[in-house]
């Protein structure tokens, strides 16, 4: 849809800032821990939260605030968000029928469209264009993680099963344990699996939550042909980023994948008895709900097969609104992967789980979505910072998540903070109990 | 007008750099419109927006306010424009109490709260929940400041038959006058605990709220102490993820109904009878049609709803209603007189109805138990919601008015220019017990976005005022506040020349907006 | 004109009074408050037509703006107490509306009564009892009192679950206030009051604007207007009326109960008295006063318990059997009876007109009073500092009384320490005097708030109060009131 298609949800949007708290169903407990938008968490102005960047599109699309005399200003309100879909959760449970998350990718479009360009984005999105990855790093570099290892090549051998590895796995030394530890317990499990290895590409993802939406249907396009090449029917990803992408944003462009990450994986081969959880892992975690594996994973239901999820609204009883000849199926952020993770930590011997305040649908950002890493490293280290203090509260002496993206910024938080927790990939707990 | 330099440096000293913008984007991000509040026109761009941190920023910023012949409007939670997120004239700075957020003291003995302005309902709920006790929760919803509510503006609630208005819980204020004094009024105000709200003698409370707070009128609340109350929700069980809960288990002692009767004056009469049988934690008259709003996911669930007309023909005359107990023995007596004026009234509790949407009797318990749906109510339909023509006194005048706004409504209806759903009157009782009380309160779902909308929406409510006015019913919540005083206030005993006279002894410079409250030429 | 012939043209010269016996019987009270004689009495006798009923008034009002005459509003018959309607300064004219006491209203359905500021309680108590309602009862008003009077001072009312705020149980109210202009609060504010009842409406929506003057005028001693009317909620008459009775030896306990009674709004009275002011309400004379008092528990806590239209036997058990649950978790017994005195007989004293001697007076013939408010918790500590005050004193505690009534729903309290003496012994009015100054300064610094500054308290409420309030409560006079010539000299201004 064009970004003038969100104006009516702009206007309408009546300010009762429901967008910015845990929905009240989840109880708000510790005041503290009651709000989930980081951005006005942390920037107080209410052109931040929801309503207010409504508003301001509302602003934009009306002609009173623009690039030519407000650039600046606005790719700074535009792009100081997570893009993490907290609010879009908590505006949908409060009640609303609008589609406030579409509003603001809309929004990014936007700005790439006529040329307006965080420069914090140009060297990422530089680098994506010319090595297919969000960390400016060689392509060549690209499968260095596998080296020693004996898998599956799928740019010579078909397999079912591909596993996605995904560009902050790929070139993040730190986190390639976790890699290795995902494919003994793939093969351990005895599943029929390959890499793209060097030549993987990009989900495209990550651009286009910076609002690059050509970079996305590229890979898109790109990645959907190698996966038929290589005889794919299945992707398996330990990142939760991709994960999305392949389930949400490549649904968005009337495109079914087969996909699950691997944490969904892994729970299943627990259920079938393929793995056993034997060993003892005396700690007390909590668990972080990454964005992309939560809420934002979501797929978009189709009216009717490869047709776009857009359909126009009617009224109907005068001005019902937000009625459509075939009942719209809304992404709520309700059936995202949550359960799975829960599972599997509970079924761990010895391991104490306690949970977080903000969960699931309500959990709040690490603060690495949405380019935010990228573009404002400082904003995304305070938002890590405030969950980590949250998991510090529960008792933990370890978070758990499943997204190296997560792991990365709360690993660079820790350090810079000087705080202690321990942070792990769910992978890497699993592992440690088979 | 914009700020000078030196203005902004003053300002900019008072509360950091990073609190304080002049930036047309923030600005437009809320201070100036578009909503339904604002029929979906913009209003004026503030000088600046700024957030003060303490009560001595506040203090200091309505000081430097009166120096350069400013005005100030105060920005609490931000729930609609009408909260004050806006500038109303060219000079008008907004504060926005964010960062004033927390819960400063929870007395569980003396059952009172004390909060900062941006404490919202469900957040003081939510931390009370744990301690058994509750507070009061406007129509507007958990994201509404429980300051605003209760220190400078109004507010009935579904819990209002329990804990009545907002005005009737507040035990004390801190308040930053307009000239930029630091007064603590009541109890507080001597050195002692927040108990209190009077002052000895003579209430100064009293010239700062009546049913209504001064709404920004008449300087900032920076602190403010409230009653809280019994909660008998402990128990609950649910599954499911957010938005999609399920009750799996419902509180002993907090039992959550609809109750459908044959006509108004049937409805009335269990209003009465209710209040005679002291019972009764949450009562909100939600009609037939509206009600789809709260049990139902999405508006092509309403309309799946509401196109069997189930629920306009046996819910028109209807209220959701709790019973909320704190013994065993309590909540039996409670329901088995429920049932027996259920009998007296031909009342029914539509258990069928409810088993329509597979959420349905969860979201009715959330809906009267943590004021959850009060978004959905009056803001999904269309957009936008406006309260009118409004009377809190008896029950049966309340009934008659809205017998009278929804006959003025039918037209506006079949024109299409607001929801056709045949009522036109959301009700909650008070102060159950003794009172048996009504507020009745006329809105109208309409579209800020849509031209036919808005001038329907308009013209609803100027048509609505003669039939009302007849009757003695007034515009707003039947409030004489800002515009409204001057509307009404010379045919009741002038209160607008009170106002006036409280103005300018207490803002002098007429500093503090006077939209909701009364606007005076400030002194040389 | 004289002064006194430009009010007779108003009132007419039989309301206009100044024989010198009147002005003595106006000059003085029971308090230790300093006589002045007024200029003079002038009695308001209203208008059967409840909408002009304020006239008389209001052009009073008028005419002492225009003269700058100061004017002391009464609404009771003697005797009076507390000084509040003794002059303070010189040529002032005393208002006298004890005869103005119609009582013009009375609605079961919306459980609201309308009176004029002469009615009593002894008054009021059999007309609302008709229509199977009663009022809100402060403890045994003296038959004289003025339900206004009484309401508008903010005395306490035995229900805390129905007092939701300082102002309960007045609605709403018509007002002259010291500037000359009439003001009608709440929603009785349009139209006349037959049109309102035409309108179904009841004048119980206690507010429309954004101010309060009912609020304002509520415990100022007449220092902001003159109150014409008022409608009040009314407490439904029970079916089935029980009174718990939780007898103690130290009040600890049963401020322990009654916080737990109070959290869940359970009973209806509830409140705590020591052995000598039970038995003061309970004995008609000295004699038995001392006699029962004997036979008392130190300390009682007193619940009632009322079943109303629906199966009210039920309601009552289920209350009682709850209450003693929470008594037992708290290690008391109730009953309904402590040694010599049953629970019915002490809610026949007071729900029931008496013409007796108010009780403060029945053991010794004059009674000073120190009271406030502040929260449960702290009045045990209030207990031992004036006992040991008194003690110091040489003033014994056996004739202390004291009496302790939640408010605003438990979350204050009213404090009340009666102190008997002997208006006839210098020697002990003068031990009672100084008593009742030390303790009211001890107690403001540790938490008591005198809401209602009568006499020598308001110099300790005023000194406590911070400046910024006090400045906002001058300004708040100065709006209503702006030539101050309401009782004048008798708070802050």
């Amino acid at each position: 849809m064009a970004l003038e298609d969100y104006k009516g949800d702009a206007m309408r949007c009546e300010m009762c800032s429901s967008c910015k708290f845990v929905p009240i169903f989840g109880r708000w407990g510790d005041i503290e821990l009651s709000e989930v938008c980081p951005s006005i968490m942390r920037y107080n102005f209410y052109a931040y939260g929801l309503p207010g960047r409504l508003k301001a599109l509302a602003a934009f699309l009306h002609g009173r605030i623009d690039f030519e005399d407000n650039s600046d200003s606005l790719l700074d309100l535009i792009y100081r968000c997570q893009m993490d879909g907290a609010c879009d959760n908590a505006c949908k449970a409060a009640g609303r029928n609008m589609e406030p998350y579409e509003a603001l990718l809309e929004w990014r479009i936007r700005c790439i469209e006529e040329g307006q360009v965080l420069p914090q984005l140009m060297p990422v999105i530089e680098g994506l264009r010319s090595d297919d990855n969000m960390l400016q790093k060689p392509k060549a570099d690209r499968g260095k993680w596998a080296k020693g290892l004996k898998v599956k090549d799928l740019t010579k051998k078909n397999a079912e099963v591909c596993f996605w590895v995904g560009c902050r796995y790929s070139y993040d030394e730190e986190l390639w344990p976790t890699l290795r530890k995902s494919i003994e317990i793939l093969k351990e499990a005895e599943v029929d699996f390959g890499v793209f290895g060097k030549d993987e590409n990009c989900c495209g993802g990550r651009a286009y939550e910076m609002g690059f939406q050509g970079e996305l249907i590229k890979y898109m396009e790109s990645n959907l042909e190698d996966w038929k090449t290589a005889g794919v029917k299945t992707v398996v990803t330990p990142c939760s980023d991709c994960y999305a992408t392949f389930k949400a944003w490549y649904s968005r462009f009337g495109n079914k994948v087969e996909v699950y990450h691997l944490v969904e994986y892994l729970d299943k081969l627990i259920d079938e008895g393929k793995l056993k959880l034997k060993n003892k892992v005396p700690m007390t975690v909590t668990y972080h709900d990454p964005c992309h594996l939560g809420r934002l994973s979501e797929p978009y239901t189709y009216v009717a097969p490869g047709k776009p999820y857009t359909m126009p609204e009617k009224k109907v009883m005068g001005q019902l609104a937000w009625v459509y000849d075939v009942p719209k199926v809304w992404r709520m952020g309700a059936r995202g992967i949550y359960e799975e993770p829960r599972n599997i930590l509970k079924k761990i011997p010895g391991l104490r789980f306690n949970e977080m305040q903000r969960i699931k649908a309500y959990a709040l950002c690490c603060g690495a979505g949405g380019g935010v890493i990228d573009t404002f490293p400082d904003y995304a280290h305070w938002t890590a910072d405030n969950r980590l203090k949250e998991a510090a509260g529960t008792g933990a002496e370890a978070l758990v998540t499943a997204c190296g993206w997560c792991k990365r910024n709360f690993l660079d938080t820790l350090e810079e903070t000087g705080d202690r927790m321990e942070v792990y990939d769910i992978i890497d707990i699993v592992q440690e109990a088979l | 007008m914009a700020l000078s330099k030196e203005q902004y440096k003053v300002f900019e000293d008072i509360v950091g750099p990073e609190n304080i913008s002049d930036d047309p984007v923030i600005l437009d991000g809320g201070h100036s419109g578009p909503t339904g509040f604002s029929a979906g026109f913009y209003l004026q761009r503030p000088p600046a927006v700024i957030l003060p941190g303490s009560t001595e920023d506040v203090q200091a910023i309505m000081k430097a306010i009166n120096r350069y012949g400013l005005q100030a409007n105060v920005s609490s939670s931000g729930w609609g424009c009408l909260s004050g997120t806006n500038a109303l004239s060219k000079d008008m700075i907004v504060l926005d109490m964010r960062r004033m957020n927390r819960i400063l003291e929870i007395d569980e003995k003396n059952m009172c709260a004390v909060v900062e302005p941006y404490v919202s309902a469900g957040q003081l709920q939510g931390v009370l929940e744990k301690l058994g006790f509750s507070a009061h929760c406007t129509g507007a919803g958990p994201t509404q400041s429980v300051l605003a509510s209760a220190a400078a503006f109004g507010g009935m609630g579904f819990d209002s038959i329990f804990m009545s208005y907002s005005g009737r819980n507040v035990l004390g204020v801190e308040w930053v006058t307009p000239t930029g004094e630091v007064a603590r009024i009541g109890s507080r105000g001597s050195g002692q605990g927040w108990f209190y709200p009077d002052s000895p003698g003579v209430s100064v409370w009293g010239t700062l709220r009546g049913g209504f707070g001064t709404s920004a009128g008449l300087g900032v609340f920076t602190k403010c102490a409230t009653k809280i109350y019994p909660w008998p929700g402990e128990g609950e069980e649910h599954t499911g993820v957010s938005p999609t809960y399920l009750v799996e288990k419902y509180p002993e002692k907090l039992k959550a109904y609809y109750l459908a009767f044959p006509s108004y004056e049937r409805m009335a009469e269990a209003v009465y009878k209710i209040s005679e049988a002291n019972i009764g934690y949450m009562l909100n008259r939600i009609w037939g049609a509206a009600l789809p709003f709260v049990v139902a996911d999405s508006n092509d669930e309403v309309w799946a709803l509401l196109q069997t007309g189930v629920f306009q023909e046996r819910c028109k005359y209807g209220f959701a209603f709790s019973l909320g107990a704190f013994s065993s023995r309590e909540i039996e007596y409670q329901e088995k007189t429920l049932m027996k004026i259920l009998e007296e009234t031909e009342g029914d509790t539509i258990d069928d109805l409810l088993d329509l949407t597979p959420a349905g009797r969860s979201r009715l318990y959330y809906h009267l138990s943590w004021n959850a749906g009060s978004v959905a109510a009056v803001f999904k339909a269309a957009g936008a919601f406006l309260a009118g023509v409004s009377y809190i006194d008896t029950t049966d005048a309340c009934i008659d008015g809205t017998k009278i706004a929804t006959e003025v409504k039918k037209e506006y209806g079949e024109k299409g220019v607001l929801l056709d759903d045949g009522d036109a009157c959301w009700g909650v009782a008070y102060e159950g017990g003794v009172l048996s009380g009504l507020h009745t309160e006329q809105i109208w779902q309409w579209d800020p976005s849509e031209a036919e909308s808005v001038a329907g929406c308009f013209d609803y409510m100027v048509s609505s005022i003669k039939p009302w006015a007849d009757r003695g019913f007034t515009l707003f919540w039947g409030g004489k506040m800002g515009p409204f005083a001057e509307l009404y206030g010379p045919a009741a005993t002038d209160y607008q020349m009170w106002l006036k006279r409280i103005k300018r002894e207490f803002d002098p410079k007429a500093v503090a907006n006077p939209f909701f409250y009364t606007a005076i030429a400030a002194e040389e | 004109m004289t002064l006194k012939e430009e009010l007779t043209e108003i009132v007419g010269a039989d309301n206009v009074i100044d024989d010198p016996g009147t002005l003595e019987e106006y000059s003085k009270d029971s308090s230790f408050v300093k006589p002045l004689k007024p200029m003079c009495v002038v009695k308001i006798k209203g208008d059967d037509d409840p909408d002009k009923t304020h006239e008389e008034i209001e052009a009073v009002v008028k005419w002492a703006n225009d003269t700058l005459t100061p004017l002391i509003p009464v609404s009771s018959a003697p005797p009076r107490f507390r000084g509040d309607t003794i002059p303070n300064v010189g040529g002032a004219v005393v208002v006298d509306m004890s005869q103005m006491n119609r009582i013009i209203h009375v609605d079961y359905k919306e459980r609201v009564a309308l009176v004029e500021p002469g009615v009593t309680f002894d008054q009021l108590t059999p007309a609302l009892a008709k229509e199977g309602l009663r009022p809100f009862m402060p403890l045994m008003p003296r038959s004289s009192k003025s339900v206004v009077g009484s309401y508008m001072e903010k005395e306490p009312i035995l229900q805390p679950r129905h007092h939701w705020e300082s102002q309960d149980p007045v609605l709403n109210t018509m007002q002259i206030l010291g500037s000359g202009d009439m003001i009608k609060m709440g929603s009785a504010d349009m139209y006349t009051l037959q049109e309102q009842w035409a309108q179904k409406k009841a004048q119980k929506w206690f507010n429309m604007t954004q101010f309060n003057t009912i609020k304002v005028a509520q415990g100022s001693q007449g220092t902001i207007g003159i109150t014409c009317w008022l409608s009040m909620k009314c407490a439904m008459m029970p079916e089935i009326h029980e009174l718990l009775l939780v007898p103690s030896e130290d009040p600890e306990a049963l401020i322990d109960l009654a916080y737990k009674v109070l959290r869940y709004r359970w009973g209806e009275e509830l409140f705590i008295l020591n052995d000598y002011t039970l038995a003061s309400i309970m004995a008609e004379n000295q004699e038995d006063i001392n006699a029962l008092r004997g036979y008392l528990p130190p300390w009682t806590l007193l619940i009632g318990v009322a079943g109303f239209v629906y199966y009210p036997e039920e309601r009552v058990k289920a209350q009682q059997a709850d209450i003693e649950e929470l008594a037992g978790n708290c290690g008391l017994r109730i009953g309904e009876w402590v040694p010599d005195v049953r629970g019915d007989d002490i809610l026949k004293a007071l729900y029931e007109p008496s013409n007796g001697v108010p009780y403060k007076l029945r053991n010794k013939g004059g009674c000073e009073e120190l009271f406030f408010v502040s929260t449960l918790d702290k009045v045990e500590g209030f207990i031992g500092d004036i006992y040991s005050l008194a003690s110091s004193h040489r003033y014994p505690n056996t004739d202390l009384g004291v009496y302790i009534q939640p408010m605003i729903q438990g979350c204050c309290c009213h404090c009340e320490f009666d102190f008997p003496f002997d208006p006839e012994d210098p020697k002990e009015s003068e031990r009672v005097r100084k008593i009742v100054d030390e303790g009211s300064e001890l107690l403001a610094n540790k938490g008591a708030l005198f809401t209602r500054p009568y006499g020598k308290w308001s110099d300790v409420a005023y000194r406590h109060m911070n400046a910024q309030e006090l400045t906002a409560l001058k300004k708040t006079k100065h709006i209503f009131d702006p030539n101050n010539i309401m009782n004048p000299g008798k708070l802050c201004f």
